[in-house]
């Protein structure tokens, strides 16, 4: 039986200012139709009754690792990664962030695979998640693992070896490829950083680092696209980002330091950057109590500024931007991540919410071409808020429903403390 | 200084020499250990009371053979990854803990799982029974046709025993699991199934058996021909399931050399009941409903003195300790035979030297609330009201 999803101020999420007295008609978990009241008349389907506050498209993450614990870290030396624990923390996680609006993501990067092994067991299971777009285990170049314990990635040499690797893991079941595309090949991670801070900002950067070549990643891409899937690029220095948009990455992951050619290059391409701010943020202002060496805060404060005016930036030039959470930090949560585009890089909301929304899509690949916004053909994945987002930003926090498919998915409640917890691993 | 008291209708306290009930006194608890029995009227009145007054107290149950790889899940499924069955594991650790097992030793699972699962559950990341981990269950080289998700591991000669041994006990496992005698195939015959069968050396289990001991650890054996059992006789393994060949001969080596039996009767009776259109084989499901112990033989060599425990070895919803104990009670055993079976005897065949399975002074503070006392009632068992598991209250 079809539903009726009736609201009363709607947000389709493509840009369109918001429509007052819709409905949406959901036949098999997609939108079948949308439009006024009028257009529903004897329409003959259960009915969803959401005529309060106001509708939003539900929102995309495309960056997170449900499944990150501490332990499987892979800047920690575990021996044995408990990957029981890291399946509990990511079904956990996956039903926090649907609770918090979220209703599709992308992991991008979890050792042993893990989070396909959770995409299966949410599906078999019927557990409460985002629609999950996973990258299982990286890739990296030769010397680009941490150490014996980074099971997080595998080390390639060559065009020929990224295109077989990209073959046999999306053989695995991966949605998409992540890249590790630059790595700091310092012992020292801390060290690296005070001797960057000791420099002024506009001083080459300090670290030793390795990167994969073009061709590699053109090589990965290439086999990637040919089934629909898409590349996601890890990468930090400039020339890393220029690197990976040449070889034709979907989305640069961070992207912290953009100069002028990354813009024209993103905007050449029609790469999607996600920056990831909410990690850096939550650094900032909670590494003291987070128990992070002093030099992690000092340096995520020194960057904060630029990250966000080179950001802004890049925004006014039309890049594609997409929320995503990098969610390894206790505490993290997903609205953080939109509201930063507003408060912090000075976003205008619609174009916040976009990011929330639309614009994360076409990152998820194949799983994306029916997320992000509320339209024909589209699925049925809605947020209702108790607050206009587009007057304040702020309020994407107060969700009273999440529906996903048509289908009430997630009532956020106090009391439990659902839709108000952060990450945890 | 206690923390906690906990009072009931009677602590059924099970010890070597008797049964002990507790009337009108109440079991201290500190940092989720037991401190020991007080008269209720001489508790102070500032300590917190947890009080079940219409109900019976017995040590937390044991369950010697819960096997995490392969539990169907609650919806029906049988996990064919390793992340569908470590989601099955995990309702299971909850299901196995709300129904009074607060101490499960695992016969093994693939890729470490169970031993992932114990550390969740001392990270208080899993609702479960502390999980004693055995890896990699062991069987003779060419027996593998066990599901993948077992994880079980080929030895052939006594140097690769100690090899695998030395590594699973360096890996973390608190035991070790062998299968002695496994069939070559499935065949809708059963004892076509158990006519040939491939099985360890008394040479490979006894190196097994002393590179365990010498890390304090126990062996147990899952052993089904009378042949295989002579084996494990000799190796000299701490417990013994299955053991559907058992014969007369066996019971005085057994009850000599300490050799504890978990007869996993739930386990054939389970199968019975669920037929082939649970998904197993029709030769194994056939072979376990067709060979058990005989219920005349259980109660034999309880009385030649061997110790008798109680183990799941079951991936089904419904086996849990208390149909363990319903089937042992069935065979003949006394009620509080049945209790120790599931509490003491239980961590015993575990532990050189548990703390656990019994109301001692420093041991962990785990038991099971029952409305029915269970010395009058074995079913009352599985009547749970309440679990306590490491002096913290889980269900009730």
């Amino acid at each position: 039986m079809d539903t009726l999803i009736r609201t009363s101020t709607l947000i389709d999420g493509t840009g369109a200012p918001a429509r007052h007295g819709w409905s949406l008609l959901v036949r098999d978990g997609l939108i079948h139709q949308i439009g006024p009241d009028a257009d529903f008349a004897g329409a003959e389907a259960a009915v969803i009754d959401l005529t309060t506050g106001v509708i939003v498209p539900g929102f995309l993450d495309v960056h997170t690792h449900f499944c990150y614990i501490h332990e499987a870290g892979f800047q920690q030396s575990a021996q044995h990664p408990n990957r029981a624990a890291m399946l509990l923390a990511g079904a956990d996680n996956a039903a926090e962030w649907l609770h918090q609006g979220v209703t599709s993501t992308r992991l991008v990067g979890t050792p042993f695979d893990m989070d396909i092994e959770l995409r299966s067991v949410v599906r078999g299971e019927k557990l409460p998640a985002p629609r999950m777009a996973c990258a299982g285990r990286m890739m990296t170049m030769v010397g680009g693992r941490r150490n014996a314990w980074d099971f997080m990635k595998e080390e390639i040499n060559g065009a020929d070896e990224a295109r077989r690797w990209t073959r046999a893991h999306l053989g695995r079941g991966a949605d998409l490829v992540k890249l590790y595309c630059t790595t700091l090949l310092e012992e020292n991670v801390a060290d690296y950083l005070a001797r960057a801070l000791a420099l002024p900002d506009d001083a080459p950067d300090p670290g030793r680092w390795s990167s994969l070549t073009v061709e590699e990643i053109r090589a990965v891409c290439d086999e990637a696209h040919k089934v629909g899937r898409t590349v996601a690029a890890h990468v930090a220095p400039t020339f890393g980002i220029k690197l990976a948009l040449r070889g034709g990455v979907d989305t640069i992951e961070h992207g912290t330091v953009l100069d002028d050619e990354c813009i024209e290059l993103f905007l050449q391409t029609g790469a999607t950057l996600v920056p990831t701010l909410s990690v850096m943020h939550y650094q900032m202002t909670h590494g003291d109590a987070l128990g992070l060496p002093p030099v992690f805060t000092e340096f995520a404060r020194r960057r904060w500024d630029s990250q966000v005016s080179m950001l802004r930036r890049a925004a006014d030039a039309g890049v594609k931007i997409a929320t995503g959470t990098d969610a390894i930090i206790d505490g993290m949560q997903y609205y953080d991540e939109v509201e930063l585009l507003v408060d912090a890089v000075g976003l205008a909301p619609m174009d916040a919410l976009l990011a929330a929304t639309r614009n994360g899509a076409g990152a998820l690949g194949m799983a994306g071409e029916k997320a992000g916004t509320l339209e024909p053909g589209k699925f049925a994945d809605l947020v209702q808020l108790n607050g206009d987002p587009l007057a304040d930003i702020h309020h994407i926090r107060d969700i009273m429903t999440v529906v996903q498919g048509g289908r009430v998915a997630a009532v956020p409640d106090r009391a439990s403390g659902r839709g108000h917890r952060g990450h945890h691993g | 200084m206690a923390e906690t008291a906990v009072l009931a209708a009677g602590f059924i306290d099970l010890t070597p020499e008797g049964v002990n009930i507790h009337c009108g006194e109440a079991l201290l608890l500190d940092g989720g250990r037991i401190a020991g029995f007080v008269a209720e009227r001489d508790l102070p009145d500032e300590i917190t009371r947890i009080a079940f007054p219409d109900a019976f107290c017995l040590p937390g149950l044991v369950d010697t053979a819960f096997l995490p790889g392969l539990i169907v899940s609650e919806t029906g499924a049988r996990p064919e990854t390793y992340g569908q069955s470590a989601w099955a594991a995990k309702g299971a650790a909850d299901r196995w803990l709300s129904s009074g097992v607060t101490t499960a030793a695992s016969m093994g699972g693939a890729e470490r799982l169970d031993f992932d699962l114990s550390r969740c559950v001392l990270a208080r990341k899993l609702s479960g029974p502390r999980i004693v981990p055995a890896l990699s269950p062991l069987v003779p080289t060419g027996a593998a046709k066990f599901h993948r998700l077992y994880g079980v591991r080929e030895v052939s000669g006594r140097d690769d025993a100690r090899r695998v041994a030395r590594e699973l006990i360096k890996q973390g496992a608190d035991r070790i699991v062998v299968y002695a005698d496994v069939p070559l195939e499935f065949h809708p015959d059963p004892f076509e199934t158990s006519r040939h069968r491939l099985a360890f050396s008394a040479d490979e289990l006894a190196e097994i058996v002393m590179q365990a001991a010498q890390a304090g650890l126990f062996v147990h054996a899952q052993a089904i021909s009378s042949k295989a059992i002579d084996v494990c006789i000799t190796a000299g393994v701490r417990s013994m399931g299955c053991a559907f060949g058992l014969s007369e001969a066996h019971l005085p080596l057994l009850a000599q050399k300490g050799i504890a039996l978990a007869p996993n009767l739930a386990l054939g009776a389970t199968i019975s009941e669920l037929g082939p259109g649970a998904g197993f084989p029709a030769g194994a499901v056939s072979m376990v409903a067709a060979q058990r112990i005989r219920p005349d033989l259980l109660l034999q060599a309880h009385e030649a003195g061997v110790q008798i425990i109680c183990g799941t070895n079951t991936a089904f919803l419904a086996g849990d300790v208390a149909r363990e104990c319903l089937e042992l009670h069935r065979a003949g055993l006394g009620p509080a035979d049945v209790l120790r079976a599931a509490t003491g005897h239980a961590a015993h065949a575990l532990r050189p030297s548990p703390d656990f399975g019994a109301f001692r002074r420093g041991w962990a503070a785990d038991m099971v609330i029952t409305r029915r006392n269970p010395l009058e009632h074995v079913e009352g068992i599985g009547e749970v009201h309440a679990v306590v598991s490491g002096g913290e209250v889980i269900r009730g």
